[in-house]
């Protein structure tokens, strides 16, 4: 069962920045010049392309200043906060795919991941309701069952017929260390063979290795990704991550998932301690097949495209949304990011600019090209005047829409939030809101104008609703048109607050500038900073964003390669000391 | 037939037992025990049409309003109040929907956190325990399930999304999958007992590791991450208890399999998990339940109602759009539809003392917001079906002036369930109980 996370609405994570400027820049919301009001409210220059950044949980906020100043020392490694982050649904799944080789998702039916923020895998939102615990009982009886069934002869070194407390101790050790990514303690053995004896004793063997398999995929260390750093090793108040710990760390970064042989033969070794020895595991991981979901799942949440599954459409309005074509619009972004991550040069610009897409015949008719046949998706190149990257996809325009009509709102605010990381101060409290319906012969466009015309919303909308006219061309299911309830489509704008201001035509000029825009590339490194660390950033991120953003601008805004930078960082080597 | 919940001890115990059972009698105490009460809320979303929902008259002497007049065979049953404030949610982070629905059952301000509304300030969830919850840490330990949470089409886990909760940041999710609550529920094991027994020893130790593997690890985690990890803690002693009888079954509805993502499956999804719940109940398989339509700020089109514009967009227009205000009369009419369904399927159960269940449950059925397009949270919608064996004074229509704190009215609602409380919630907005006489 796919379920998405949460529908499309006036949300986002709230630059703290932002928020500060708020009082001196716009009053009770964005009042006051547009100009003015736009460059303060954004609390970013055009020239230092640096914007203002989200919150960090319950941490001080960061300020702009601090983030990003020229002058803070990067000298003693500074990690930021380590909340203990429990497995989410994705690396559930696959991490009992890689230790009991089981390919059926069962965290697909788990309670979703409970959300605070954009991303599903915030730490402190994942904790663990009866729901869930019983789901995990469950799941756990279900998979030692298949397991031991299956294939125990791959996990068991003795016949379950011919099973002796040597096998048990010594099946104990080996598939313990791979369940809790670590060596196992000789306390925890000898509790494991306690609760192995417990259940052979009046049954079988087997039944006593099942409560084993059971116990541990119930237990806090596998279902937790627990870390405490190596305290001999301290560097001021950071202590760099044991062997272990790195190799989960880099593996459930890129793999979504424990780590494999190869990592844990590394931290045996101890060859995971220098950067040099960190980036090198992570470029071999992102070569793999592992990677392609694991970096889908950052996009899936960034683009908010897990909201699809959900997404509903006016039958009347749209005739063509059929259930096929819904499914379809997703494979095709998928698609289009796995080309873009994999195939292709990997680079941000080419995420947001590029022609090519991959259509079926149903996808092929609502885009208007010919000679595509069957329900395979084929590589196909769209026309460059029409569609541009990702953002002009069927699905984003479909998300980013409302079920009878397009939304200039969603779309601007989207710009704004996701890629811009400028996020609009919410309406004022006591602001009565009243969409314009869907009325015949008055364009989208027009009726939202109105925005203009009252004051409490133009001060906002007007940061939201003119970059969302630049999406007119594509209706509330991303069909490309040329007309509006009779209206010819004005899809024109201008581009205020952000370093790459001016003019555009359309969405595909709209994009051609924010494709260069620094502002969009430093948000996406935050937005990867997030999601890699399951936190906002704090004043403790200063360095280790510094770095990252500039890694990323020095390798042409390659994405690969700001994932590589990523395990390069002060927070991901280091972790504070842990206090019980 | 009578069913003495302490013989639930064996595995599958209950399974003969209650194969034999007379359903749809409820499953409960002989004539010399109590009949126990069961307390029911039910959400739906994004506000109400106050003048087309709020009966006409006043006390016993009431006329159905059009939003209403689906719950016309329970008329005599019911308890509907004017005049409920949610004041707390005047106070804390989040927006306006958040709020409504964080506050709704707790009373208290949400916590600081990274979720941007609407309006106002971000937040987190909840910062305290939902009413439900306060009156589950009474009773829950007396049934297998200490109470059970079902969804209709939730879909997310945001602050929009829960509405119960068992302390602050921790909500509980809702079962929103019918085949997965039946499961559950209901499902039963067929084998041997010495199996059985074996089964049930392997299922005690592996939770006691489970139980002794969390407490490590909180004892040497970080104090914020044990806080976590000792929900977890509490939430496998929970289930650790719901061993106990897992193969308890009597007389399940029939689940049929839906796509859970096709909006045209909400009305069917709804009558199925209505039909679980009051199978649950009347398996006295728990004593307090909820059902949660959509989530806060809900934006689904109806196009059984041929709604096509969403809910949430609909909630927002003026009220001089008559279109859209007869709109969400019909969609509110339709959820008072739905809740008369689960009044009838309740009122199908006899209950050991010949009354029914509707007539031993307290079913709420609350929303987040009054007003959709002011975003107002007051005067709440409040309905309250059942007669709680004889605890209700039902068949009126009670209006408070001045308006009384929501918070009154969780206080009143724990004391009708025997919880023993005189304020709950944030105290600020706590005046003590609201009385329903």
């Amino acid at each position: 069962m796919k379920r998405a996370k949460r529908t499309p609405r006036t949300k986002h994570r709230i630059g703290l920045a932002a928020l500060l400027l708020l009082p001196i820049a716009i009053g009770a919301a964005c009042v006051g010049s547009v100009g003015s009001g736009t460059s303060q409210l954004l609390g970013a220059s055009a020239s230092s392309g640096q914007s203002p950044l989200a919150p960090a949980g319950q941490q001080a906020p960061a300020s702009d200043a601090a983030l990003d100043s020229e002058s803070a020392q990067c000298g003693t490694p500074s990690p930021g906060a380590a909340p203990l982050r429990r497995l989410t649904q994705s690396e559930y799944n696959n991490t009992v795919r890689d230790l009991l080789g089981d390919t059926t998702h069962p965290a697909d039916q788990f309670p979703p991941d409970q959300q605070i923020g954009d991303f599903t895998n915030t730490a402190v939102a994942l904790t663990v309701p009866p729901l869930l615990a019983q789901a995990y009982q469950t799941t756990a009886e279900q998979l030692a069952t298949t397991a031991l069934s299956t294939h125990a002869s791959t996990l068991v070194p003795c016949a379950l017929t011919a099973g002796t407390d040597a096998c048990a101790q010594s099946f104990i050790q080996t598939f313990g260390k791979q369940a809790y990514r670590r060596p196992l303690t000789t306390t925890e053995q000898g509790a494991l063979f306690a609760l192995y004896q417990t259940n052979s004793a009046d049954a079988t063997f087997s039944n006593g290795i099942q409560a084993v398999i059971e116990a541990i995929l119930q237990s806090g260390d596998f279902l937790y990704r627990v870390e405490f750093g190596d305290a001999s090793q301290a560097q001021g108040a950071a202590l760099p991550l044991t062997p272990y710990e790195m190799a989960s760390r880099i593996s459930y970064f890129l793999w979504d998932s424990m780590p494999d042989a190869a990592l844990f033969a590394a931290a045996d070794a101890n060859q995971l301690t220098t950067k040099e020895q960190v980036a090198t595991q992570a470029r071999r991981l992102l070569q793999s097949p592992n990677a392609q979901p694991a970096v889908q799942q950052f996009f899936q949440e960034w683009l908010t495209e897990n909201e699809l599954p959900t997404v509903s459409k006016d039958p009347t309005t749209y005739p063509a949304f059929t259930s096929t074509l819904h499914s379809s619009m997703q494979n095709e972004t998928n698609a289009f990011i796995n080309w873009v991550m994999w195939a292709s040069d990997h680079r941000l610009p080419t995420l947001l600019t590029s022609p090519v897409s991959f259509l079926n015949s149903e996808l092929a008719s609502v885009y208007g090209v010919s000679g595509v046949t069957g329900t395979a998706l084929q590589q196909v190149q769209l026309d460059p005047t029409k569609r541009s990257g990702i953002l002009t996809q069927l699905s984003m325009m479909t998300i980013l829409g409302k079920p009878d009509r397009s939304s200039p709102v969603l779309r601007g605010k989207f710009v704004r939030d996701e890629l811009l990381c400028q996020p609009i101060p919410p309406p004022p409290q006591n602001l009565v809101i009243t969409p314009p319906m869907v009325t015949p012969g008055v364009s989208t466009r027009e009726a939202f104008v109105m925005h203009e015309a009252v004051a409490e919303c133009k001060s906002c909308h007007t940061l939201m609703d003119p970059i969302g006219f630049g999406f007119e061309n594509y209706d509330g299911i991303g069909q490309f048109r040329t007309v509006d309830q009779g209206q010819p489509i004005d899809a024109t704008g201008t581009l205020t607050g952000t370093d790459v201001d001016g003019p555009f035509n359309n969405a595909i000029d709209l994009i051609k500038r924010l494709a260069t825009s620094q502002q969009v590339s430093d948000c996406f490194a935050t937005e990867w900073f997030r999601y890699a660390f399951g936190r906002g950033e704090s004043t403790d991120d200063t360095c280790s964003l510094q770095s990252l953003k500039s890694a990323f601008t020095s390798n042409q805004f390659d994405i690969q390669e700001l994932l590589v930078a990523v395990t390069q960082t002060d927070a991901f080597r280091y972790r504070p000391e842990v206090t019980p | 037939m009578t069913w003495d919940i302490r013989r639930r001890s064996l595995l599958g115990a209950g399974a003969s037992l209650l194969a034999s059972s007379l359903l749809p009698r409820a499953v409960l105490a002989d004539g010399g025990t109590p009949v126990p009460k069961r307390l029911i809320i039910v959400f739906s979303a994004n506000g109400t049409i106050y003048n087309q929902w709020l009966p006409q008259g006043s006390g016993t002497t009431y006329t159905l309003s059009p939003i209403l007049t689906p719950l016309a065979p329970f008329k005599d049953r019911l308890l509907i109040l004017d005049g409920v404030n949610v004041k707390s949610a005047s106070s804390g982070p989040g927006d306006d929907h958040m709020k409504g629905m964080g506050h709704m059952l707790t009373g208290i301000e949400l916590l600081p956190g990274d979720t941007q509304g609407g309006a106002g300030t971000p937040a987190g969830f909840a910062g305290g325990i939902s009413i439900d919850q306060r009156i589950v840490a009474d009773i829950g330990g007396l049934t297998r399930f200490p109470s059970l949470e079902f969804g209709v089409m939730v879909q997310n886990s945001d602050v929009w999304s829960r509405m119960i909760y068992a302390g602050p940041n921790q909500p509980l999710p809702p079962m929103e999958d019918p085949v997965a609550a039946f499961s559950r529920l209901f499902a039963t094991a067929q084998m041997s007992s010495q199996a059985a027994a074996t089964l049930l020893k392997r299922r005690q130790s592996v939770l006691d590791f489970a139980q002794a593997s969390l407490g490590s690890l909180a004892s040497r985690v970080a104090s914020d991450d044990a806080v976590r990890v000792q929900q977890h803690q509490a939430s496998v002693a929970a289930i650790e208890k719901q061993l106990i009888g897992q193969s308890a079954s009597c007389m399940p509805p029939t689940v049929p399999t839906l796509s859970l993502t096709d909006i045209n499956n909400y009305p069917a999804i709804a009558k199925v998990q209505m039909d679980l719940l009051v199978a649950a109940l009347a398996c006295d398989q728990t004593r307090i339940a909820s059902l949660q339509f959509s989530h806060s700020v809900s934006d689904i089109p109806m196009p059984w109602l041929n709604i096509g514009t969403g809910h949430h967009t609909l909630s927002h227009t003026p009220d001089t759009d008559a279109v859209s205000q007869a709109s969400l009369v019909s969609i509110n009419t339709w959820y008072a539809t739905q809740f008369a369904y689960l009044l009838q399927g309740l009122d199908a159960v006899m209950e050991s003392d010949g009354t029914t269940l509707l007539d031993n449950c307290m079913v709420i059925w609350i929303n987040e917001l009054s007003k959709g397009n002011v975003h107002s949270h007051q005067p709440l919608p409040v309905v309250i079906a059942g007669k709680l064996g004889g605890a209700l004074n039902t068949g009126r229509v009670l209006s408070f002036s001045p308006q009384q704190p929501h918070n009154n009215l969780l206080v009143t609602v724990a004391n009708l369930m025997g919880t023993n409380i005189t304020t709950f919630g944030d105290p600020t907005f706590c005046t003590g109980p609201l009385s329903l006489a």
